[in-house]
């Protein structure tokens, strides 16, 4: 299954590049009927000649294969505060925390010290295209 | 031809790791969560091939009804399912490995309906089935990763997206008494701009998304009808152009899933005339199931300033009001 599929991949890559030498002749024979004063041969030639590349480049650019696909994980940070005073402190998210979870008590003030938000700190970069 | 197939192929390989990746994930949380006495593997791959199979509708009398049955039978059997495999989760564990299991159901399920349609297009070499699969790979791969995302929220048990509505309900009835009234939903009597509201939520901080109509219905029927409004908060799919945690208001139930919630609720508001408000928070796919994202918080808090409006507005003072956070109230408490 493998070995089919690496050979119908080369077969085609093999097309493609055959395609794309063919059209650079196509260009060097335009090149000719152009020094040769043959202006409608030339023109016609050229214009065969990059069509040719154009699709080639066209076609080995859809056949890439696609990123790969990875899962980064995403940063979570809590967000304690207590609920007498100003006092608020941001740390890494650990297991077993929740939103509106009893901390222990303010440092600060010895009030209680409740977790207000859990959220991952920044937007995950988007991977750009599928393919 | 081969290059849509290749394409297709390509998108296909995507989605296999991100399956894969799923199925690891909920393997090693049963590990370290559960102490399970086997190997979770063959259980896991049993789970994932799980199936539930919608009733009849050709006389669709009844058929909410019998489709809440199959849904509670399905949930049940999870958690059973999760219980076999983890015997020390507790609770709240109990309810995020459910939900991580389902996480990983549903990126199976996408990854093998591609697969189906891929091979089958290649068995008949039919170019427009190969061609509607590659139109369509772009917004389905975005679900799976979506679903991907989900996967990191209920290993670890952290807030999602789609919890801003529990969340907007837990900021409402903190400090007050809490009850619980239905399955897997609790509510807090409180006041809210002269108005007695009840609030009600899922019961946190495990994934549940509990059966908000029920609870809603018993509060209607307690009091007689004699209800001024209901408000339900719950996140929603923004369209492309529209901002993370925008608000917007307006009339109905805003209740996902099934529908078989928002079927009893509509029943019961339209037996007794109660007027129905709606408040939603703008998300897409991604940011609803993955973790929660730090405007959302911020949109938590304008929820809350339009349900006051709302209230105001459409309400008279010592009315009775329910207001109603709608969602999974994964890490989130009360």
């Amino acid at each position: 299954m493998t070995d089919r599929k690496i050979s119908a991949s080369l077969l085609y890559m093999l097309m493609i590049v055959s395609a794309l030498l063919l059209s650079i002749v196509t260009l060097y024979g335009a090149y000719n009927a152009y020094t040769e004063n043959r202006i409608d041969e030339a023109n016609y030639l050229a214009m065969t000649g990059i069509i040719g590349i154009s699709m080639a480049v066209l076609m080995l650019n859809q056949i890439r294969r696609a990123p790969k696909l990875t899962l980064k994980p995403y940063h979570v940070v809590t967000m304690e505060s207590c609920q007498n005073c100003d006092f608020k402190n941001v740390r890494d998210f650990r297991k077993g925390d929740y939103v509106f979870q009893n901390v222990g008590k303010c440092p600060k003030c010895g009030g209680d010290l409740l977790i207000v938000s859990i959220y991952r700190e920044e937007r995950e970069k988007r991977e750009e295209g599928i393919f | 031809m081969y290059m849509l197939l290749k394409q297709v192929e390509s998108s296909l390989d995507q989605l296999k790791a991100l399956r894969d990746e799923g199925k690891r994930m909920a393997i090693d949380a049963l590990k370290e969560f559960g102490n399970p006495n086997t190997d979770p593997v063959a259980r896991v791959d049993q789970f994932l091939e799980h199936i539930a199979i919608r009733p009849e509708s050709m006389d669709p009398a009844g058929v909410v009804y019998k489709l809440e049955h199959i849904l509670d039978v399905r949930n049940e059997r999870f958690l059973d399912e999760v219980r076999l495999i983890a015997p020390k989760a507790d609770d709240v564990q109990l309810h995020n490995l459910e939900n991580l299991l389902e996480a990983a159901l549903a990126l199976n399920v996408i990854y093998k309906v591609i697969r189906h349609y891929y091979l089958l297009g290649k068995k008949t070499l039919s170019y427009y089935i190969i061609l509607q699969l590659q139109m369509q790979l772009p917004l389905v791969i975005r679900e799976a990763k979506a679903y991907a995302g989900a996967l990191t929220a209920f290993f670890h048990g952290q807030p999602i997206g789609d919890g801003v509505g529990p969340l907007v309900a837990a900021k409402l009835m903190r400090g007050k008494e809490i009850k619980r009234i239905a399955k897997d939903i609790v509510a807090a009597e409180t006041e809210i701009e002269g108005r007695k509201a009840y609030v009600v939520k899922a019961e946190g901080p495990g994934a549940r998304v509990g059966k908000p109509g029920d609870a809603v219905k018993r509060i209607i029927e307690e009091h007689e009808g004699k209800i001024a409004a209901v408000i339900f908060v719950d996140a929603a799919l923004k369209l492309e152009g529209e901002k993370l945690g925008e608000i917007a208001d307006g009339v109905g139930v805003a209740m996902g899933g099934p529908g078989v919630e928002k079927f009893k609720v509509e029943g019961e508001a339209t037996k007794y005339g109660v007027p129905v408000y709606a408040v939603i928070v703008k998300e897409d796919i991604g940011d609803a199931v993955s973790p929660m994202h730090k405007d959302l918080y911020v949109a938590a808090d304008n929820a809350i300033e339009r349900i006051k409006s709302i209230i105001r507005e459409r309400t008279k003072e010592g009315d009775t009001i329910i207001v109603v956070g709608v969602g999974n109230t994964v890490g989130i408490g009360q």
